[in-house]
């Protein structure tokens, strides 16, 4: 059957896990609003899925009020992740439940053996065709990012329409670009993507790093300093070169 | 509803309260009804600086808790009418305000007033995210300097995420730039870092740029907010300010050394 209102695919959604240790719930407000308070441009907004695995004993489990404290906290809870035995309490208040175990086997096309986008979108509609859109979630950023600020885009390519101050700090598992003055840090390929890049319109960095190899100012600025440039990992060596050669 | 104005820069020593102190009485000589707060809970300045530490009777941590109330501790200053000052406590430190009781005794003020200046303290703690929780503007005071620069970065930062506006998700802060102490002649020689260095850094809208001036220190020490010395140009350039803060177009002036040049060469004449 041909549809034309919906079409059933699979594909990864990386989501940032709580996992949670204890379940002590205005603790459980009061750090969580730190850590966010301490990380706000990594938490802003995200969507999260909240880890049961560390709880072995649910007693008095209220799904709600976890939501309810995330999404007091501008976090966007979508489903519990856990074991076996926890999925018929969580099901039974209404709740989505991720099997941990379903979990690692959706993570496993990310291993870098078998990089390959296409390869992987392929593994994954047929592994688990009842999971979430295949895009990976770009983050763009248009207002300037302060010093002191952190943003960190997992699995996605991170866009800034504006200028990168120094002492900030810029963190994404793709690409990197930016489309005014890079004068903080930039990384990209945090999780260990070497085919991950930086792209800018104006290179004042403090600090370039693909895939954990990075360069410090005093390395580069004797060469295309403020001018655009883009940097890239060939054979474990990190080049910083003219955008446009 | 009274518009609330934040005077902060992360830095210390930078001229929030000469700022404070200058703009809120701006404000005042253009008719608008005026108080300036100082956040500063235990090194209270705005006192001094505004000539009127023999009158502090009750300060903002007594109407915080209660002790007394906004009248009783409100200086009505005795220069400019429709300006009042709110002290901080010298007793106290920082813990003392707390969220709640700062939006009462704003919401109460807001009743009376066209405008609030909140005082900032220095740094990014307590006090000064009290200063900017509830403010609509912010004068962002910075020197000509790295690291002054780096500081008013970070804050600007911290008023796009700490402050009610943000949380309530309304429009956001209108953020001003305030440039301070600066001397055209020493960015000329590469001392100090010129305006539009702070601007490509900061990328805020411009207010005003306070020159260098023995004025500034001078009117500290009397007790004589600056915008009152029409001889100085300090004055005159946080008179300026004020006017670009309500909306006018006015040219900035003390900006280059050529124009200095010229204001030497008619005080040389006339033998001042």
């Amino acid at each position: 059957m041909k549809c034309q209102t919906v079409k059933v695919k699979g594909g990864l959604l990386p989501f940032t896990i709580l996992e949670l240790l204890d379940l002590n719930y205005e603790l459980f407000e009061s750090e969580l609003s730190s850590l966010i308070n301490q990380m706000p441009g990594f938490f802003n907004g995200a969507p999260v899925v909240l880890g049961l695995e560390k709880i072995p004993n649910l007693d008095g489990f209220n799904a709600q009020r976890l939501f309810d404290i995330c999404r007091q906290l501008q976090l966007k809870p979508v489903a519990y992740r856990g074991q076996e035995n926890q999925k018929v309490l969580v099901e039974a208040q209404g709740y989505a439940f991720l099997n941990q175990s379903q979990q690692r086997r959706v993570e496993e096309p990310e291993t870098p053996q078998n990089k390959s986008s296409a390869q992987t979108d392929e593994q994954s509609d047929a592994q688990t065709l009842p999971t979430v859109p295949e895009h990976r979630p770009s983050k763009v950023i248009t207002q300037p990012v302060r010093s002191g600020q952190q943003i960190y885009v997992p699995a996605g390519d991170l866009i800034i329409m504006s200028n990168v101050s120094e002492a900030a700090e810029v963190m994404a598992d793709g690409h990197i670009h930016i489309y005014g003055t890079l004068r903080g840090r930039a990384l990209a390929g945090v999780s260990g993507d070497q085919s991950a890049r930086i792209f800018c319109q104006r290179m004042e960095a403090q600090l370039i790093s693909v895939a954990g190899y990075f360069k410090l100012a005093e390395d580069f600025q004797n060469s295309g300093w403020g001018k655009s440039m883009q940097a890239r990992l060939i054979d474990e060596t990190l080049l910083i070169e003219p955008l446009i050669s | 509803m009274a518009e609330i104005i934040v005077v902060t820069s992360g830095k210390g020593g930078v001229g929030k309260t000469t700022t404070s102190a200058a703009v809120g009485t701006g404000l005042a000589m253009q008719g608008h009804k005026t108080v300036i707060i100082d956040f500063d809970v235990g090194l209270r300045n705005l006192d001094l600086i505004m000539g009127c530490e023999r009158r502090v009777v009750y300060d903002f941590v007594n109407v915080i808790r209660g002790e007394a109330n906004i009248n009783q501790a409100m200086i009505k200053d005795k220069r400019v009418d429709n300006l009042h000052i709110l002290p901080a406590s010298q007793t106290r430190d920082k813990d003392a305000l707390d969220q709640d009781g700062v939006q009462r005794v704003l919401e109460e003020l807001a009743k009376n007033f066209d405008y609030i200046i909140c005082d900032s303290p220095a740094g990014i703690e307590k006090g000064a995210l009290m200063a900017m929780y509830y403010a609509d503007q912010a004068i962002v005071v910075t020197n000509p300097e790295v690291s002054s620069v780096r500081d008013s970065d970070r804050i600007l930062g911290i008023l796009h995420s700490k402050t009610r506006r943000v949380e309530c998700g309304e429009a956001p802060i209108k953020e001003h730039l305030l440039l301070t102490r600066y001397n055209p002649e020493r960015v000329e020689k590469g001392e100090m870092l010129a305006i539009d260095d702070v601007l490509d850094i900061l990328a805020i809208p411009l207010v005003g740029v306070i020159p260098e001036s023995q004025a500034v220190l001078n009117a500290s020490n009397q007790g004589i907010p600056v915008i009152l010395d029409e001889q100085a140009e300090a004055g005159l350039a946080y008179q300026d300010a004020v006017l670009r803060l309500l909306g006018q177009e006015v040219d900035m002036r003390f900006v280059s050394t050529a124009k200095k040049g010229i204001f030497k060469r008619l005080f040389a004449g006339l033998g001042a």
